[in-house]
């Protein structure tokens, strides 16, 4: 007995010391970056950035922050122009037809339900060329909104998926007595599965509003201008071709993750929630 | 159905599909179309020529296949298309057994939500800052990784690995292990938390051992899971770019070139669009293998 | 009279299956009628296809004269009580009351104020004015019962619909429920249609039972009609615990007499119904369990049956009984008696039945005769 539980507790040390050696491994490189953003380059360079004693100093940040060609400042206020109107318009434009998906039946439907299932697979790559040229036409290349049309008319297909499969588990009752009660079908949607659905809507917020902030590669393609660029683009341009400024890099490192953190920080639950359920029924 | 109530029904969809449909059609359907167009566009008319210039192209920079200075049982460049598979083939067992395997010790772990919130974080933050932070992982001045190799006296190992063909490919790979498992095992760890007791307990009461428990029973009832992440993370790395496209633009020598980045240099910097276009019809076509499979599952749990 | 709600003809069917078939119910003017039958029955079709929630694809359905077929169900003036209640989960338990006034607000011209009043009266009602402010989660199932019933009732429709009202309520609490129900019923006198697949439940509260098997209406009658004089084999052996017994027989015509000749019994057929009836006819013979009488001494008109097993129920008895004579065959039989004297396996004793309520089902068709 005494010897079976002394073989528990050792599994137990091993398994928490293994866990949690994983752990700090995973969390070292936002250690790293942050000691050395924090830290003049010289002393990181020599004495490496694990150590800790030495002088600390915001100016990469300012640098970042406010650098002639690529302020960070013009990538935030752009980013922030384009993921907003980019999580809010597709996730209305979805719910409605994600509601219709779920509660009605009309010709075509599982034609249309897998066509928004292909859409989830296909690469970003396989749309930027004609999009390329139609944006040019409407006089939206290298413009903020023409980056919101496409970033939210690609939205659409999974967060309808996402929303569908939500709706699916509402019980169907509710909506009857709504309708019983003397309620339309606009009123049973926005009064009644809307507010009942809050916490999806949280997840596909918190989703597509990281997934639009992270966005690299339809800004790089529709977007020229350093003037225009969002906070990605910007990052990416910090680095330069030949000469690495770690210290400039790693602060609009953290300042470009630092918006996405601290959502996922304050709606963790709906994160998790939402990145699972995307991509599984119910 | 009464006639008039059918009719409000069909106004009712109309109204709530319309504004999907205007997007999707406009902002997604044509484009794809376009590119498979596009793709087949030639000097004179309609043809496969796209296709034959990409698959045949030898340009380190550009080449799927056959990089004019491969040479066998040598380090990479092997073709951006061969980097994807090596890439898919080292990520998802990786990804699958270290989520699995982290999500199934997590119940007797101290603070088990904290290192779940660690894991996560690589699947918050923006690619690009991902790319940027697997190059200081490996950076040969700061990096952790090459250090660990000084200490263990692999000097081969303990400098800047993404500039070295031999060692950039892995690095990125590891690099995107760091990213992504905390999908998995999120994913996994709500499967496990789903999965009743009963099980577990009934299989210790035949018998069985830990490791039999694990491999006969646990891993078999998350299979649904296991496909889940087995698709998504397929889907992830065959579209990888972000985090290539910061840390080395595919080099040194197209040493970690990959399908999108192929796409992007077609476009952007030979402006040649029918083979840009051609190279997305073929990463689309290879990202249908997975996806085909996930929208199997979705209808067959749908119907 | 009246009928508030009549249905006629009605037909549904769900892809191949036919979930009513040609239902034709009068439900008249502040009466309680129970649909009841098995689930799959088509009982609850039938009561959604009223609501509006479903349409018929034959048949039309009128309340109070009135076609209503092709109408919404908020055109039609009813309210409806579901299973699980279907609270709105954001909403207070005062606004899920309210909910039903508030969307007809303009229509009827009243005022928060007023309708908040009247959420107030009708809360006094059924005893939940101190739950007003909470929400649906924080209630216990009772509560959220009565709280659905509430809204069911602020509008004062002309027909409640009630879908298994008091299924998920644990067994005490349904016996309480089902009292109020009824006694609130009455009070407000608002004709009520109320499925269930619970007999106690129907026998208890309805004014009328239609039971239904198969999509069809098999009889509709007062409860007692139902329990006594089921005109179909199904509602005989459908209500009862335990439902009827049930014994093959065959008729035989002896000196110009008929007889009924079943496994252990010999009797002669009165002759207003044998008049019916011919020569080797299969019939079906049923016995309430409880119009039974054992006795330890055979008498002029019993039959000797053997004790297979006894269950004991509180202060009855339930003997399980082989009526048949040989031993190598079995007819059995249940029968409830007092528990006021010891039976044991194995033991025979003798039956007397009530002949006057006993039941003859044609064994082809299952229907009753006369």
């Amino acid at each position: 007995m005494v010897r079976r539980r002394g073989k528990k507790l050792i599994k137990y040390i091993v398994i928490n010391i293994v866990v949690w050696a994983l752990a700090i491994l995973w969390v070292l490189p936002f250690i790293g970056i942050t000691m050395v953003s924090l830290r003049p380059f010289s002393e990181v360079v020599v004495k490496g950035w694990w150590n800790i004693i030495g002088q600390y100093t915001l100016k990469n940040y300012v640098d970042a922050w406010t650098d002639p060609m690529y302020s960070l400042e013009t990538g935030f206020r752009n980013s922030l122009i384009v993921t907003i109107p980019s999580t809010v318009i597709p996730l209305f434009i979805a719910a409605l037809a994600a509601y219709v998906f779920s509660r009605f039946s009309f010709p075509l439907k599982t034609m249309l339900f897998i066509t928004l299932l292909i859409i989830m697979a296909m690469p970003q790559q396989m749309s930027v060329i004609p999009l390329f040229f139609m944006l040019n036409k409407m006089g939206l290349y290298d413009k903020l909104q023409g980056l919101i049309l496409v970033h939210s008319s690609w939205g659409l297909a999974w967060i309808t998926f996402f929303l569908k499969n939500f709706f699916d588990t509402l019980p169907k009752e509710i909506e009857e007595a709504a309708r019983v009660d003397g309620a339309s079908d606009f009123h049973i949607f926005f009064r009644i599965v809307l507010p009942m659905s809050l916490p999806a809507i949280a997840s596909v917020a918190a989703i597509q509003f990281t997934w639009v902030w992270s966005d690299f590669f339809y800004a790089l393609v529709f977007l020229v201008s350093p003037q225009n660029y969002v906070a990605t683009l910007q990052v990416a341009t910090m680095k330069g071709q030949y000469h690495i400024d770690w210290g400039l890099l790693s602060a609009g490192s953290i300042l470009t993750m630092s918006v996405p953190l601290i959502l996922y920080a304050l709606l963790q639950k709906y994160y998790v929630k939402g990145m699972v359920g995307w991509t599984v029924k119910g | 159905m009464g006639l008039l109530a059918r009719r409000k029904r069909t106004k009712i969809i109309l109204a709530f599909l319309l504004p999907e449909l205007a997007l999707i059609l406009s902002f997604v359907l044509i484009p794809i179309m376009g590119t498979f167009v596009i793709s087949f566009k030639t000097d004179h008319g309609y043809g496969l020529d796209n296709y034959y210039g990409v698959i045949t192209e030898r340009s380190p920079d550009k080449a799927l296949v056959i990089p004019e200075n491969i040479v066998k049982a040598q380090p990479p460049p092997w073709g951006a298309l061969i980097h994807n598979i090596v890439w898919v083939a080292i990520h998802v067992p990786i990804v699958v057994f270290l989520g699995l395997g982290i999500a199934y010790l997590l119940h007797d772990v101290i603070g088990s939500s904290i290192v779940k919130s660690i894991m996560f974080l690589g699947m918050v933050i923006p690619m690009v800052v991902g790319g940027l932070l697997i190059r200081f992982m490996f950076d040969g001045d700061l990096g952790v990784v090459p250090l660990l190799f000084r200490k263990l006296g692999i000097e081969a190992l303990s400098r800047t690995w993404i500039n070295y063909p031999q060692t950039a490919l892995i690095a990125l790979i590891l690099g995107s292990v760091w990213l992504w498992t905390g999908f998995s095992l999120t994913v996994y760890a709500a499967a496990l938390e789903s999965l009743p007791k009963s099980y577990i307990e009934a299989a210790k009461v035949d018998g069985a051992s830990g490791f039999q428990i694990f491999f006969k029973v646990v891993f078999p009832l998350l299979k649904h899971a296991t496909i889940v992440v087995v698709i998504m993370t397929m889907l992830w790395d065959l579209k990888i770019f972000d985090i290539v496209f910061v840390s080395t633009l595919g080099g040194p020598g197209g040493a970690t070139n990959v399908m999108a980045l192929i796409m992007y240099t077609y476009f952007a910097r030979a402006l040649d669009y029918g083979r840009s276009a051609a190279t997305a019809v073929i990463l689309a076509l290879i990202s249908l293998i997975p996806g085909i499979w996930f929208i199997k599952r979705v209808m067959r749990s749908g119907s | 009279m009246t009928a508030r709600v009549y249905l006629k003809n009605i037909v549904k069917r769900f892809g191949k299956v036919v979930a009513v078939d040609h239902v034709n119910l009068e439900v008249r003017e502040k009466e309680f009628l129970v649909l009841l039958g098995p689930s799959g029955c088509g009982k609850t079709t039938t009561l959604r296809i009223i609501a509006g929630l479903e349409f018929p694809d034959e048949g039309r359905v009128y309340i109070d004269d009135k076609d209503v077929t092709d109408l919404e169900p908020k055109d039609r003036d009813v309210a409806m009580v579901f299973q699980n209640y279907a609270l709105y989960p954001h909403l207070t338990v005062r606004d899920n009351i309210a909910f039903p006034l508030i969307i007809r607000r303009k229509q009827l011209g009243l005022t928060r104020e007023e309708i908040y009043k009247k959420v107030l009266e009708v809360a006094k009602l059924l005893r939940i004015e101190e739950l007003l402010d909470r929400k649906p989660g924080q209630l216990s199932g009772g509560q959220q019962q009565r709280v659905a019933l509430a809204r069911a009732l602020i509008r004062r429709p002309k027909v409640w619909l009630m879908d298994e009202p008091l299924s998920n309520l644990d067994a005490l609490l349904r016996l309480q429920m089902r009292a109020e129900l009824k006694r609130l019923q009455r009070e407000v006198g608002i004709t009520t249609i109320y499925v269930t697949h619970d007999q106690a439940e129907a026998l208890s509260m309805a004014d009328r039972i239609a039971v239904m098997n198969k999509g069809r209406i098999v009889q509709v009658g007062t409860p007692e009609d139902i329990y006594l004089r089921p005109q179909h084999v199904f509602v005989a052996t459908f209500i009862g615990t335990p439902p009827m017994n049930i014994i093959r027989c065959i008729t035989d015509l002896r000196n110009n007499k008929l007889y009924l000749h079943c496994p252990g019994i010999e009797r002669e057929i009165p002759p207003e119904v044998a008049k019916h009836l011919r020569e080797d006819m299969e019939l079906l013979l049923g016995m309430r369990p409880e119009f039974v009488e054992v006795h330890k001494e055979p008498g002029p008109d019993t039959i000797k049956a053997k004790i297979l097993v006894v269950e004991p129920q509180g202060s009855e008895l339930i003997l399980n009984l082989n009526i048949s004579p040989e031993d190598r065959e079995e007819t059995i039989v249940k029968v409830k008696t007092k528990a006021t004297r010891k039976y044991s396996p194995g033991e025979t004793v003798y039956l007397e039945l009530d002949w006057t309520k006993i039941s003859l089902f044609d064994a082809k068709t299952g229907k009753a005769l006369a």
